[in-house]
């Protein structure tokens, strides 16, 4: 079943929060591949599901209905345990609030990971990452010395460094200002041009999602778009569309 | 601001539970000593009222060393007293009358049977309430008459003869009759009283034939009582007292009541650490609260609420918890006094006074519970109203610095407490060993924020997994909160490690002097002095035979007493036979002879009271007038016998027992010692209290004691800990709570459940741990000074209880495991999703 392309599947993937009169599906029946090697964008409005097709296809979530898989691993049935060691030895998080240890200095967060998988880093990959996040000179610092962009760039090179098969962002360049994110989206697109790193990155930036190769619309849980190697203006457009279609659907 | 108060309130139940069960532990401490206090002197009061009833006015001779007339054996009034009195118009009769401690009987069985009160030699007197259950009163010198109570327990029979010890020597008597008082089996619960003929109790009791402890007098009717007290007062001049019935009744309460006091103190102590734990938990929960609250502090600020109000906000907080945790700490309290003076009592046989609110104790419980509340929240109180308005609009706390100010004068306390403890150890001063203590103490708390993050680098090497290596980190996140965690830690093991310092040095001594300095294989002593104020004695005649015994070489008996040397109260020592005594304990003169009839001290004790062959001192004894007595030698310091050492026939008039009350023996070369041991054990069959022991029975039961006394500072251990595990738990749960989103990442980038619980244990051990340490190198210090001090008063030894602090340390660190248990849980079955989103 698993195609040898795709870091991650979704089959016809149900999620519903709440019952009764409070019941949501966030999801409904979304069937996505994330192919290997590619940076893929979802996009969509606020409240869409992108953050629940996010977590769930990193095995943060349990689904109602249908199938996840993360490169050859079905995710159905796992353990707390089992999904636990699936993500540290597969999957990278990047997420909107840094989220790093106040305690450890900046090289110590981006080894995080892999100290508590208990791996040693790959010196060489190592030097490369914070060559590339451009750290050199902060390795040192704590996460209170570095200004925002900075601390979302420690948190790529986390993310970065254990060489996961899939890299799950959601908005990460949503607490940043235009150029510190486009910092770290240039920094994403680099680790997937350069590194061949697999990168799924959710967003409401129509300029962000122009650094991805691939664009993914959800609306109402449901996937209503895709485009390839979009620009800025294509990505815009399509919004606008897929607003004025939604707007037609609530008018009729 | 009320409703603002209020409402912060109720949404952080946990926290208000964790702080108010500090506040309630404390308060209950306290309630339950005044409790179990006012009840249990009630109730001895009650009792020997009802036993002194029939007394409506008595003359008592005025104790020659002052203070509590029932510590000192009375003092004897002759026939001019009682006639004296009769003439004092309004006096209806007065009667020479005996009662007196040290009235031992011995049972069937040869021994002295248990008593649960005093034992009491009385002279015969229906006037006293006494009534005949059977037989006769008492007539001739060799009968009594013994209470019903104590027929019962020895199973004695009108008609039996038995011995009996007074200030004379085991001698036989017959009963003759059995009596109750009021219907009651004895004068009071747990007494025993044995009445002698009127003649022979002034010579038995009193030592001195035809004398009486007490005139009793009765008023004539139409008497005004207080007129009539003054008007004999009047007439007898200040060497006698004259007291009621009711005051003569608490006085003879007395020993009973200072039992129960020493209970209190126990149980106040115990409070005592109690209340200075909760202080540190108070201040910690206070400050955490601030510390989340801090943005709707800065909101309230930045919506116009002053700093006054802010702070009065947190101060009302602290107020509302701490009336509430002190009504639920004082009902238990209650409860558990009544309970444990219902279990006192019902051991000692007196009947439990009924219920009573006492004022004081409440007074004094909510005072202690809304004080020290409110004296430990006013710290936080006051960072909350330094709050800036604009830290509402702030993304994350900075982490706090410990201050400079504070560390400073932290480390100048310390330095200074140091200091004083050095040279009080040097120069004997224990009150400087108190200062520097306290001094060193307040020093290590101020310094204990400053310490943590050094000290946790210092375990670097020992928390290499990188679970354990965060927890670590985190245990020195927020130095302030964690130090007021291993504060409270700390206090607890300090004291505990303190006095088993002073304990196991004071141990060592004793089996270092029993076993390398006392010339004597066996030892005479009781193993179990009963609750009376009369010693145990032995037989003077059976020391001499055991002199004549083939096998034994020297034979001592010794006695010490309080007494009043030139104004002051001190030990004073007297031996029975000087020569024996200086060949046991190896006496050897420095200056002046060695001899029986003038005052010996040894060498450290002359220095400290300035004394010299040829001196002479005024020497108050328990009984008798003051004396003046010359120094006759200064010997070298031994380690078996020193002090003040006044001539045996001072002991014989001036202490309460004229009898040695211990004894050594030194056997003669050859002699088999399990021999000799049979053939004095059958000597002293006359002294049924006394026992022949060897040396290391001597040791073991001197270790005995000691060890009972480390038990009672191990169940105050025990209790510190217990509050101080509430501390753990709610920094702990704290911590977490402020850290959901980082536990969520930890979790998301693949840190296993066990994991996160292994971080927070490591938080928690590296908390413990610490206050452990710093606890037990505290203690240690303290005691070791506290030793060296001491080392004029006979402990000459230096031992440090390295087991004991070995096990304060690991239990410490079990404490701090148990104490995560629950917050580690929590932390590890949060929700992975829900806590990334708590971001
Ligand atoms: N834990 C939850 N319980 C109940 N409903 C939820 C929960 N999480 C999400 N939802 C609902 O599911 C739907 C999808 O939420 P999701 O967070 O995936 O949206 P999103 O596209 O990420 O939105 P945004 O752009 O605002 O982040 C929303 O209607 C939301 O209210
Ligand atoms: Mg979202």
């Amino acid at each position: 079943m698993s195609s040898p392309e795709a870091a991650a599947r979704a089959v016809d993937v149900w999620k519903v929060y709440g019952s009764g009169e409070t019941e949501v599906a966030a999801l409904r029946g979304v069937t996505l591949t994330i192919e290997r090697g590619r940076f893929t964008a979802i996009m969509g409005p606020s409240g869409s599901g992108k953050s629940t097709l996010m977590h769930c296809l990193a095995g943060l979530d349990a689904i109602d209905k249908g199938e996840v898989h993360v490169g050859d691993a079905a995710l159905a049935g796992m353990s707390d345990k089992q999904l636990t060691a699936l993500r540290r030895d597969r999957v990278g998080f990047i997420f909107q609030q840094f989220n790093l240890l106040p305690t450890l200095t900046a090289e110590e967060n981006i080894l995080l990971p892999l100290n508590i998988a208990g791996r040693s880093p790959d010196r060489d990959w190592l030097d490369r990452i914070i060559d590339t996040v451009g750290l050199r000179p902060r390795l040192g610092h704590r996460p209170t010395e570095l200004s925002g962009g900075q601390q979302q760039r420690v948190a790529c090179a986390r993310a970065l460094v254990p060489r996961p098969q899939v890299i799950f962002a959601d908005e990460p360049t949503g607490n940043l200002d235009s150029q510190s994110g486009a910092g770290v989206l240039a920094l994403l697109q680099q680790s997937v041009r350069e590194f061949g790193q697999t990168i799924v990155m959710v967003t409401h930036d129509a300029r962000a999602a122009s650094y991805a190769d691939r664009v993914v619309f959800l609306a109402d849980g449901r996937i209503v778009g895709d485009l390839t190697d979009p620009d800025e203006g294509v990505v815009l457009d399509t919004i606008r569309k897929l607003d004025a279609d939604s707007a037609a659907v609530e008018a009729a | 601001m009320l409703r603002a108060t209020l409402k912060s309130l109720l949404s952080r139940k946990l926290r208000l539970v964790l702080s108010a069960l500090s506040i309630v532990l404390a308060v209950m401490f306290v309630a339950a000593a005044l409790v179990l206090q006012d009840t249990l002197n009630r109730s001895f009061d009650a009792a020997y009222r009802s036993a002194f009833d029939g007394v409506q006015l008595q003359v008592i001779g005025s104790s020659p060393l002052g203070g509590d007339a029932s510590a000192t054996p009375p003092v004897p009034l002759d026939e001019t007293v009682v006639t004296a009195v009769s003439k004092v118009p309004g006096v209806a009769a007065a009667r020479g009358e005996v009662r007196a401690d040290g009235a031992r009987i011995i049972g069937r069985d040869g021994k002295v049977p248990d008593a649960d009160g005093q034992r009491v030699g009385v002279s015969w007197s229906d006037a006293s309430g006494a009534t005949l259950k059977e037989g006769r009163a008492p007539a001739a010198a060799d009968e009594i008459v013994i209470n019903a109570g104590l027929a019962e327990k020895t199973g004695y029979r009108v008609g039996d003869t038995a011995g009996v010890l007074t200030t004379r020597p085991n001698q036989t008597f017959t009963i003759v009759g059995i009596a109750t008082y009021a219907g009651r089996d004895d004068l009071v619960n747990g007494e025993q009283t044995i009445s002698f003929a009127p003649r022979t109790a002034g010579e038995l009791m009193l030592g001195k034939a035809g004398s009486y402890s007490s005139v009793d007098i009765s008023v004539a009717a139409g008497t005004d009582t207080g007129t009539l007290k003054a008007d004999v007062q009047g007439v007898l001049g200040r060497e006698l007292v004259v007291r009621t019935g009711d005051e003569a009744a608490d006085d003879a309460a007395g020993p009973a009541r200072s039992t129960s006091s020493s209970i209190t103190r126990i149980l106040l102590g115990f409070s005592g650490v109690a209340v200075l734990v909760g202080a540190f938990l108070i201040a910690n929960a206070f400050s955490i609260v601030v510390t989340q609250r801090t943005k709707e502090l800065a909101l309230l600020r930045a919506l116009g609420a002053n700093r006054g109000q802010v702070r009065r906000s947190v101060l009302l907080e602290a107020l509302i918890v701490s009336v509430l945790s002190s009504i639920v700490g004082f009902a238990l309290g209650l409860l558990i006094g009544r309970a444990a003076a219902s279990a006192l009592g019902g051991s000692t046989g007196v009947p439990i006074a009924g219920f009573r609110l006492p004022v004081a104790a409440l007074l004094v419980s909510f005072l202690v519970g809304i004080g020290v509340t409110l004296i430990s929240a006013l710290v936080p109180a006051r960072r909350a109203s330094r709050v800036a308005p604009v830290a509402a609009m702030r993304q994350a706390l900075p982490t706090e610095r410990p201050g400079k100010v504070r560390t400073i004068v932290g480390a100048v306390l310390f330095g200074l407490g140091v200091a004083a403890l050095v040279a009080g150890a040097a120069g004997g001063a224990v009150g400087a060993i108190g200062v520097g203590g306290v001094a060193t103490f307040v020093g290590i708390v101020l310094l204990t924020p400053a310490l943590v993050r050094p000290a946790t680098g210092l375990i670097r090497g020992l928390t290499r997994s990188t679970p354990a290596r965060l927890g670590r980190l985190n245990a020195a996140r927020n130095p302030q909160r964690a130090a007021l965690t291993v504060v409270s830690l700390m206090i607890g093991v300090m004291l505990v490690t303190l006095v088993s310092t002073i304990l196991t040095s004071y141990r060592s001594t004793v089996t270092q002097t029993v076993q390398d300095n006392l010339n004597a294989e066996l030892i005479i002593y009781s193993s179990s002095a009963g609750p009376g104020t009369t010693p145990p004695s032995i037989d003077p005649s059976a020391l001499q035979k055991m002199r004549q015994e083939p096998g034994v070489a020297a034979a001592a008996g010794f006695s010490y007493e309080t007494a009043r040397v030139d104004g002051k109260d001190q030990l004073v020592y007297a031996w029975d036979d000087v020569d024996q005594m200086s060949r046991i304990a190896s006496v050897r003169a420095l200056s002046g002879t060695i001899g029986t009839d003038r005052v010996m001290v040894n060498e450290s004790t002359a220095k400290s009271m300035g004394l010299a062959v040829g001196d002479r001192t005024n020497v108050q004894l328990v009984r008798g007038p003051e004396v003046q007595l010359e120094v006759g030698a200064i010997f070298a310091d031994t380690r078996v016998v020193d002090g003040f050492v006044v001539p045996w026939s001072q002991a014989g008039t001036g202490f309460r027992s004229p009898q040695p009350s211990q004894a050594y023996v030194q056997l003669a070369d050859g002699a088999t010692q399990a021999d000799v041991r049979n053939r004095i054990s059958t000597l002293l069959a006359g002294s049924p209290e006394v026992d022949v022991h060897d040396r290391s029975e001597l040791i073991d039961d001197n270790a005995q004691a000691l060890n009972m006394i480390i038990s009672i500072v191990q169940v105050l251990l025990a209790i510190a800990m217990i509050i101080a595990i509430l501390g753990v738990v709610n920094t702990l749960v704290l911590s977490i709570l402020e850290r959901v989103g980082e536990l969520g990442m930890l979790r998301a980038v693949g840190m296993y459940r066990r994991e996160v619980r292994r971080m927070i244990v490591t938080e928690s051990v590296v908390m413990s741990v610490l206050g452990a340490v710093l606890g037990v190198v505290l203690g240690a210090g303290v005691g070791l000074a506290a030793v060296r001090a001491f080392n004029d008063q006979g402990i000459t030894d230096v031992a440090i209880p390295w087991p004991l602090m070995l096990v304060y340390v690991v239990a410490s660190a079990i404490v701090g495991v148990l104490a995560a248990l629950a917050p580690a849980g929590r932390a590890a079955k949060l929700d992975v999703l829900t806590a990334v989103r708590a971001v």
